[in-house]
């Protein structure tokens, strides 16, 4: 989106500010999923350990190869995901947060089942993107069928892996990942073996590096069963 | 006699630059740079460069995905991997090449219009070997020649080249079509908003302001770039040239319907290389007074003794930027009524340029930068670099692990009208001035509660700026923290990172005044006092990042170094521990010095950074600690419109032990600092 497009794209513009931005960020992808189908997505992008580095990086045009973007420009991207979301159908009650100080922004939004979570996030992607044309891996990330919940990924380690440049990795070494699932219903198992299941039982979390996440080493996917 | 005399005397500059091919780069070029090979022929200097990893990269990208030699990004791949290979062996073996080493090289870039193009000017001393070597080089199949009048031309895609018996022209090009989706996202849309209401509060680009361009002028002048635009497109799209298989569908039309930018790739495509064949017969029968020859200090360094020279055509570049980033906002002016008039800032500039000379002499590697200032600018900066800064300034100097420092002296009232008055009109009537007018705001603001003698003479114009160490710093960051049943819950930690350790000091001419300013700072919460001696500034994070204040001695103070501000506030260092008396001298020997130890700053960030690095960076930082000493600017007061600042870089010693001569010990210190860029993070 600002300069050059990184290989790993996951799943909305967020990650491309963080990884133009920054060298150490956080992702959280917190979904929750009733048994209707319908449910929460609450996705936060937190570069507040690299503040230091942000408020000077903001003062230039590009720093590494990659342009800056200004302040008014990523506000206005988010007020532009914010306005795609609220036309998206079953999309309800957005919100959007940017805290400049420690440089964490969120989105939150309801929806009425998970495949018009998918359009939103594909919308919101490919609203973001210069020319417009969809992102395959912001296309159906998620699937659900009352028993199952499945976090797919069409992100293809195998292709975009080799093309990381070293500045590229450097970025991601240090940034993190995290998605957490909410249910009504207890989870019976999860097929990523990197997820933990919460004390209630009703809640999965998958905490990855993104290096690793982007050279393939590790996986987002995830298939939930729930009793 | 007196006739022929006259003749002689105008066309001697004519004769003179007719041996060094300068006459094939057109006046306006953007960058220029000429390398002197004669004292680096036969020496292995050539080979040597030729194994560094810089120039070995043939035919691969960058991590930005940008050729490493410049032009040639839009060729296809093997193309380009022959044209790489083709430089290579031209620098490493010239003879094959037909290349004349005992002439200059030149390489230059010139943006006229919407396409813009590399160019490298090459002397031959056999045309005939060159044409071989360049056609088997570049060419799987032999293309046909085509000859001109006294020249010979080959063409492929977006490249041509060009040939005589003395010189060739190997010409890149591409283009820059804007595509214009102004207005057309909420944010712009509300951009526009803003710039018409600003427009209004302010009075800009109202007939009714200062503007000393009136509107039937503006509007004569939107015209003629609208003007020039359509012809120059016309132009190409009406070219005859021969092109290999591509179809013109391009037409004005299609340009200028705002609902279709989107010019066809292959339209674009084969304007860009018409436009390449056209420039090189351009190039190739340039008048004298079009050629960069024609311009008198150009001539001037020509002539003088260097490895190799930089040439920025400062005051062209300037106006075609802002045309540039003008052309891109075309409907904010058409909104604001704010004109695409650049002239005051290209009377102000027009005609400035810098030139970068390298010379590498023993162990010292010297760099001048001259910055030619136009007659406008000369009026304008005349006496305002002057004097040296204080000696007191350096007490507060922690000299044990200085890294480098900076030091300025000006003339207040001069800097001040300079970048208050100079720059503001320069820009008043362009759509730049647009944005300046937030920062001029507040300089009128100011005005209303400061006199005018009162701002010149708040601070007395010295200013030392000294990195003193790299250090780990503290500082808090939010994360999240998930309970049993991953609730999140907002945390603050603690980091340590290693920055550098900083005081900045400047000289205050008004002390009183500058309490007062502070105490209004401290009622909006911009600093927050500690005690009677120092303040906290309110960096973004509130306070996160500690960075001290102080007015101590007729000083300002500014600075990260808690030890500096908590303990040597009132007197500044001990003799012992603050900065050497010999670099303090350095420091006082003209109004704009910088120095920097660099031998100390690898040896820093090798230990600072232990662990984190990789082995071939630990390579490299280990070359550039062993060869480089020091670094030291000197900048000197403007004479006759040329303002001189040398950096000189010292390597240390080599006593021949490498058996390398000091222009390849300079290169392999650049080749290393290409290594850590391009390897950052490769662990």
């Amino acid at each position: 989106m600002y300069g050059k497009r990184p290989a790993p794209v996951f799943l909305l513009f967020f990650a491309a500010i963080a990884i133009v931005f920054s060298g150490c960020f956080e992702i959280v992808e917190d979904v929750t999923i009733h048994s209707n189908g319908s449910g929460t997505f609450f996705y936060t992008v937190n570069l507040s350990q690299s503040k230091v580095r942000l408020d000077g990086i903001m003062q230039l045009d590009s720093t590494d190869g990659y342009r800056v973007p200004k302040k008014d420009e990523i506000n206005g991207d988010i007020l532009k995901a914010k306005s795609t979301l609220e036309k998206s159908p079953g999309i309800t009650n957005v919100e959007t947060t940017s805290d400049w100080t420690n440089y964490i922004f969120t989105m939150k939004f309801d929806f009425s089942s998970v495949n018009n979570l998918n359009l939103a996030v594909e919308s919101v992607s490919q609203e973001l993107t210069t020319d417009h044309k969809r992102i395959p891996e912001a296309s159906d990330n998620f699937a659900f069928a009352g028993k199952s919940f499945d976090r797919q990924s069409n992100y293809d380690a195998k292709v975009q892996g080799p093309k990381l440049t070293p500045k590229d990795k450097e970025i991601l070494k240090d940034a993190t990942y995290t998605c957490i699932y909410r249910f009504d219903d207890a989870v019976k198992s999860c097929s990523n073996t990197d997820s933990k299941i919460s004390k209630s039982g009703k809640s999965v979390m998958l905490k990855l590096n993104m290096l690793q996440l982007a050279l393939g080493q590790k996986s987002i996917v995830n298939r939930i069963s729930l009793q | 006699m007196k006739k022929f005399f006259l003749l002689f005397i105008f066309l001697l500059p004519a004769i003179v630059f007719a041996q060094d091919n300068s006459g094939h780069i057109p006046a306006g070029s953007n960058y220029i740079v000429t390398i002197n090979p004669s004292a680096h022929i036969g020496n292995g200097d050539f080979s040597a460069l030729g194994k560094l990893e810089m120039f070995t990269h043939s035919g691969e990208t960058d991590e930005n995905g940008n050729s490493l030699f410049f032009g040639d990004d839009d060729l296809d791949a093997d193309r380009k991997a022959a044209f790489d290979g083709f430089f290579t062996t031209i620098f490493a073996q010239p003879s094959k090449a037909g290349i004349d080493t005992t002439k200059k090289f030149f390489i230059f870039f010139n943006s006229p219009d919407s396409v813009h193009y590399w160019a490298y000017v090459l002397p031959l001393s056999n045309a005939d070997v060159f044409g071989d070597f360049m056609l088997s080089s570049l060419f799987s199949e032999k293309p046909a020649v085509d000859k001109g009048s006294g020249f010979s031309m080959v063409n492929a895609e977006r490249l041509s080249v060009g040939w005589t018996g003395s010189y060739a022209i190997i010409l890149l090009a591409d283009y820059d079509f804007y595509i214009d989706e102004t207005g057309k996202n909420p944010v712009e849309q509300q951009h526009i908003r803003d710039s018409i209401m600003l427009a209004n509060m302010y009075g800009i680009g109202n007939s009714s302001t200062d503007s000393v361009i009136s509107d039937s002028l503006r509007a004569q002048r939107t015209a003629r770039l609208q003007k020039e635009e359509k012809e120059m497109l016309e132009k190409l799209a009406k070219d005859t040239t021969p092109e290999e298989n591509v179809e013109v569908r391009y037409s004005y039309d299609s340009y200028y319907n705002p609902g279709d930018y989107d010019v066809p790739e292959v339209d674009k495509d084969s304007l860009v290389r018409k436009a390449a064949r056209n420039e090189m017969k351009r190039l190739i029968n340039l008048p004298y007074d079009l050629s960069v020859c024609s311009v008198a200090n150009f001539r001037n360094v020509q002539q003088e003794d260097f490895d190799a020279m930089y040439w920025y055509n400062y005051g062209d570049v300037m106006q075609k930027r802002y045309e540039e980033q003008m052309s891109l906002r075309r409907d904010y002016y058409y909104y604001t009524n704010i004109g695409p008039d650049t002239s005051n800032i290209q009377n102000m500039w027009k005609g400035s340029y810098i030139a970068s000379i390298v010379k590498i002499s023993g162990n010292v590697a010297t760099m001048e930068h001259r910055a030619y200032f136009s007659p406008a600018l000369q009026a304008n900066t005349k006496g305002m670099y002057t004097g040296r800064v204080k000696r007191k300034m350096f007490r507060y100097v922690k000299g044990e692990n200085m890294l480098g420092f900076t030091a300025m002296s000006v003339d207040m009232e001069k800097f001040m009208k300079f970048y208050g008055s100079v720059y503001r009109e320069s820009m008043s009537n362009s759509f730049a001035g647009m944005y300046q007018s937030y920062y001029l705001m507040v300089w009128d603001l100011l005005r209303v509660f400061l006199d005018d003698k009162t701002m010149y003479n708040l601070f007395d114009g010295k200013f030392l700026f000294a990195v003193t160490d790299l250090k780990p710093f503290t500082s808090s960051y939010v994360t999240y923290e998930y309970d049993e049943n991953f609730n999140q819950q907002e945390v603050r930690k603690e980091k340590t990172e290693i920055r550098p350790e900083f005081v900045f000091i400047a000289g205050l001419g008004k002390e009183k005044k500058a309490k007062q300013i502070l105490a209004i700072l401290e009622k909006a919460n911009a600093v927050k006092k500690q005690n009677p001696m120092y303040y906290l500034i309110n960096t973004p994070g509130e306070y996160d990042i500690k960075m001290y204040l102080a007015i101590r001695n007729g000083m300002l103070i500014i600075t990260n170094n808690e030890d500096l501000i908590q303990n040597h506030l009132k007197h500044g260092y001990s003799r012992k521990e603050r900065v050497k008396g010999k670099i303090r001298r350095t420091g006082r020997r003209s109004p704009i010095v910088g120095w920097w130890d660099g031998k100390k700053s690898f040896a820093l960030i090798k230990k600072n950074e232990e662990g984190n690095l990789s082995d071939d960076d630990l390579k490299s930082l280990d070359l550039l600690e062993k060869n480089i000493s020091t670094g030291l600017i000197i900048g000197r007061r403007p004479k006759n419109g040329v303002q001189r600042i040398d950096v000189k870089v010292e390597m240390n010693s080599d006593d021949g032990k490498s058996g390398q001569t000091n222009f390849v010990r300079f290169f392999r210190m650049i080749n290393s600092l290409f290594l850590i860029h391009s390897q950052t993070g490769s662990q």
